[in-house]
């Protein structure tokens, strides 16, 4: 049982890391533009690092849209040619007053 | 004699089966990224061409486009059979806001890569983005 644990993608674990490094860059900014870079940079390698300390033998892609609120329309999708069994994905959407974040995190099994 | 001769039968089965298993690929064989993104554009003007941002559509537009692009690239004739490939693509409306899209991946940098797209018009912005992990 233990196995199923250590080499495939557990989408819960994974969200939870996601949910944490959001709030820890964005979770109380209104958007602005000049901080919008770092605030991609930081989510996206707190969560990387995070990923890192599992320790899971998987090699990862974290990829963040931030997106500030006007009206506009946003839609994302993905593709994926994978090994169903091992590998998986994760994406959270999270917003505030005045921004969307949607982050995409994918685990492929060495 | 007889301990010489089996350690050249030894060598000769294991020099055949290391022909067999390569765990890097030669350089026709690597994901690269200039190549890959003439595939992004092709298959993002197909579908998107001239049109303009359109909320149900547009659902049915991110789809295929990443749809599109992974089976041109398993059926593409640059030999990327021992890749397993990842596309994503964004498409949102130009509305004068700001939009960030950044990555970050931990891989073996000799042998993964990245292409990206970004295409803009006047009515919409889709940025696409793959990426080829090379399975061991």
């Amino acid at each position: 049982m233990d196995d199923i644990n250590e080499t495939s993608f557990v989408v819960d674990e994974v969200s939870n890391v996601i949910k944490e490094s959001i709030e820890a860059t964005i979770g109380s900014q209104s958007y602005q533009q000049a901080k919008i870079n770092t605030w991609t940079s930081n989510i996206v390698e707190a969560i990387l690092n995070s990923l890192t300390k599992l320790n899971k033998p998987f090699k990862y892609i974290v990829s963040c849209v931030i997106m500030q609120k006007n009206g506009a329309g946003l839609h994302t999708a993905s593709s994926c040619f994978w090994d169903n069994s091992t590998d998986g994905s994760c994406t959270v959407r999270w917003e505030n007053k005045t921004m969307y974040c949607i982050v995409s995190v994918f685990g492929l099994s060495i | 004699m007889d301990v010489a001769k089996q350690q050249q039968e030894t060598m000769k089965l294991s020099d055949a089966n290391a022909a067999a298993y390569t765990v890097r690929p030669n350089f026709e064989e690597k994901f690269r990224s200039t190549k890959i993104q003439d595939i992004l554009y092709s298959c993002i003007s197909d579908v998107l061409g001239d049109k303009k941002y359109e909320q149900e559509a547009c659902s049915e537009w991110t789809k295929t486009i990443t749809i599109n692009i992974r089976d041109r690239l398993k059926s593409s004739n640059m030999k990327l059979e021992r890749y397993k490939f990842i596309v994503q693509c964004v498409i949102g409306e130009n509305k004068g806001q700001g939009v960030k899209y950044g990555c970050r991946c931990l891989w073996d940098s000799d042998t993964d890569g990245m292409a990206e797209y970004v295409y803009l018009n006047e009515s919409l912005f889709c940025a696409v983005a793959t990426f080829g992990i090379f399975y061991y």
